[in-house]
């Protein structure tokens, strides 16, 4: 079980696609103690630190890791997602310490990143997180970097990603961003693009350079892997935490009172989790019969909400967009299968491979 | 935008995970040859343990056994695997194109193609170049051969990517350079002319131009997907090395040169590009013979010859 605890509302950035409800509320430390408590026994316990931005609480990070580390050493493991423009080396150095990976968001390349990654006054921050970037690989060389795309950056996407790639990260998680307003003009531009990456995913793997492109990897994964299925199992796998100690299903549902599943103080209320769990796992109506059913996003509770204020209904893009990718997907598994190209067959078919890569690398 | 269910997804020939694990053969570190009918072995996929020792491998070796499994699993992998072999479907597996040739070369120059020519090959020069390497190990091969129920895998067609050519349902035909008489094995010759062709932008043939032989070997490589009638066919790629020996500084000071020196340089790129066309056919021709792809070729390395 993980928890992500919202350590703050605040944010040094003002994203234009940002979904969150920024405020000037922030998460005392014996709410994010408690929160931590409360799965210390379970399985696997995690903490994700997230905001607003997480590292204007570098000092509550820090704490709660100390605190949990007193208790058990090693049981907890620790993430924070950033915007970067606050990470430098006394932090990575101190998150090195306590094993708190690392993930950046950055759009890619400038043009891109600084469309919509701006601050309160509108500038582009790509500038700040450059640097950052390459701060963090040095630090954390398998850092993963999250990627948000939208109609306005499509046309860059290719060149975003390849420059990330050149950059050093080796595991990139792009992000429609299915609210946007997407037309068909701009799917069809995102679609070169991803044909681009696709010739230069298939290069990368006869040349045996590793590069982890989820949107890619992970749709392959789904077909070589179908028992791990797509679903988020909204609300069991993580939990999210508020600033005031109230717990929502996901990410997108913090400050809306009517989502809320419980609190730090009281608990989980296990019926209202389960009502929303049956809700979002139930078929949407629209999506009957599809073959690609159960490959397909279609039921990420965050995104339908987001998007169509329910879980019952998905929003077209994703549609599109799947129907797009999978067989995109699938046709460079088949064709490096055919090959029998060996990163492939170990990325895929070898459950070591991450370890032994890690190994590899380092050799 | 609208949500369309998918009626029908196109079948994958890869594996999943718990049929590899159940036959390791399936991950072999090439596909040997396959008899008629192995098509089903790539699209249903039988069942052993991951990465445990590759079952025989040659074409006569009998396939692995099936591990027990509960009835209806085992009954489904027989019938998908029926399915497959009655629809004939063979990959295209096009041989490996030597590092070195592209890293360094098929790109040749940049600028005027007037003043500082690299060596191009004729297509009928190069191609008797490429008969005679496959002649020395024994194979002939025989001009304009035609591969027919090719399903193409090509990334920039907006049409192909809705519709996707499924495994099985390929009707194309691709036109090789060159092939043997059994429809096994392909040779496709790339020249210049070819990467400006295969560019995505059209652009005027002009003077100057920059080809990339290497980048166009790998979007054909990416076309080739299937075959929907056997015997399954490897393909080799070759392309023209369009090597360039820059001129030394004290010869650009002289420019132009004398006639006999254009020539004296002339014939040194001539050579170079030769031992460099050749030093490809040689590697692929290498890759089959190991992988038993060569007709005539079967056995195991070192038994053929």
């Amino acid at each position: 079980m993980h928890v992500t605890l919202h350590l703050t509302e605040r944010c040094n950035l003002a994203c234009r696609y940002c979904y969150q409800r920024h405020g000037a509320g922030d998460m005392p430390f014996e709410t994010a103690a408690a929160a931590a408590d409360r799965i210390a026994t379970g399985r696997n316990p995690g903490l994700i630190f997230f905001g607003g931005e997480p590292l204007l609480r570098k000092d509550l990070i820090f704490a709660l890791a100390d605190r949990c580390e007193a208790r058990e050493p090693g049981r907890f493991h620790y993430k924070v997602t950033t915007n970067g423009t606050l990470l430098d080396e006394a932090f990575l150095a101190e998150a090195g310490r306590r094993r708190i990976a690392v993930a950046l968001s950055c759009d890619g390349v400038r043009e891109a990143h600084d469309a919509c990654r701006v601050d309160a006054a509108g500038a582009g921050t790509w500038d700040r997180v450059e640097p950052a970037l390459r701060l963090l690989l040095a630090h954390q060389p398998y850092a993963p970097v999250m990627m948000t795309v939208r109609p306005e950056t499509a046309a860059r996407f290719a060149e975003s990603v390849l420059w990330l790639r050149d950059r050093g990260v080796r595991y990139l998680i792009p992000s429609l961003d299915h609210a946007a307003p997407w037309t068909d003009a701009a799917f069809r531009t995102l679609k070169r693009q991803y044909r681009r990456l696709a010739r230069a995913w298939l290069d990368d793997h006869r040349r045996g350079r590793k590069f982890w492109f989820a949107a890619f990897d992970k749709r392959i994964a789904s077909r070589i892997h179908p028992e791990l299925g797509c679903s988020c199992r909204l609300g069991r796998r993580q939990v999210s935490v508020a600033p005031d100690g109230t717990l929502y299903p996901c990410v997108q549902f913090v400050g809306h009172p009517e989502w809320a599943i419980g609190s730090v103080a009281d608990g989980i209320d296990e019926a209202k989790r389960e009502a929303i769990f049956l809700r979002n796992e139930a078929p949407k109506a629209a999506c009957a019969g599809c073959a690609l059913e159960g490959r397909c996003h279609n039921r990420c509770g965050c995104m339908n909400f987001q998007t169509t204020g329910g879980l019952e209904t998905v929003p077209p893009i994703l549609c599109e967009h799947e129907r797009f990718l999978q067989p995109l997907c699938d046709r460079l598994a088949a064709t490096l299968y055919a090959e029998r190209n060996e990163l492939f067959l170990r990325q895929h078919y070898n459950p070591a491979f991450p370890v032994l890569s890690i190994l590899e690398d380092f050799a | 935008m609208k949500i369309r269910p998918v009626a029908k997804a196109a079948p994958s020939p890869i594996p999943t995970a718990a049929e590899a694990a159940a036959n390791p053969s399936l991950l072999e570190a090439a596909p040997r040859r396959a008899p008629r009918g192995a098509g089903a072995l790539l699209g249903a996929g039988l069942l052993g343990g991951l990465f445990a020792p590759a079952a025989g491998g040659t074409e006569s070796a009998p396939p692995p056994e099936v591990p027990a499994l509960d009835a209806e699993r085992a009954a489904d992998a027989e019938a998908a695997a029926r399915a497959e072999e009655a629809r004939e479907v063979y990959p295209i597996v096009v041989g490996p194109i030597l590092r070195q040739a592209m890293e360094e070369d098929g790109r040749g120059y940049f600028g005027c193609l007037a003043i500082d020519p690299p060596c191009v090959f004729s297509e009928s020069e190069a191609l008797d170049l490429i008969r005679q390497e496959f002649a020395k190990a024994g194979v002939d091969l025989l001009p304009d051969r035609e591969l027919a129920g090719f399903a193409s895998n090509r990334p920039d067609r907006d049409k192909e990517e809705e519709n996707p050519p499924a495994a099985g349902e390929g009707s194309g035909r691709w036109r090789f350079d060159l092939g043997t008489e059994d429809g096994t094995l392909f040779v496709e010759f790339l020249s210049r002319l070819d990467a400006i062709a295969l560019r995505e932008e059209k652009e005027p043939y002009v003077a100057m131009d920059c080809p990339d032989l290497p980048a166009c070997s790998e979007r054909v490589r990416e076309m080739m997907f299937s075959r929907t009638n056997g015997p399954p066919a490897t393909i080799g790629l070759f392309f023209d090395p369009l090597v360039n020996i820059r001129l030394s500084e004290a010869d650009s000071r002289n420019w132009p040169l004398d006639g006999k020196a254009v020539q004296a340089h002339e014939a040194a790129e001539r050579k170079l590009a030769q031992l460099k066309l050749r030093e490809q056919v040689r590697f692929f021709l290498d890759w089959a013979r190991k992988e038993g792809r060569l007709p005539g070729h079967n056995t195991e390395e070192g038994e053929s010859e």
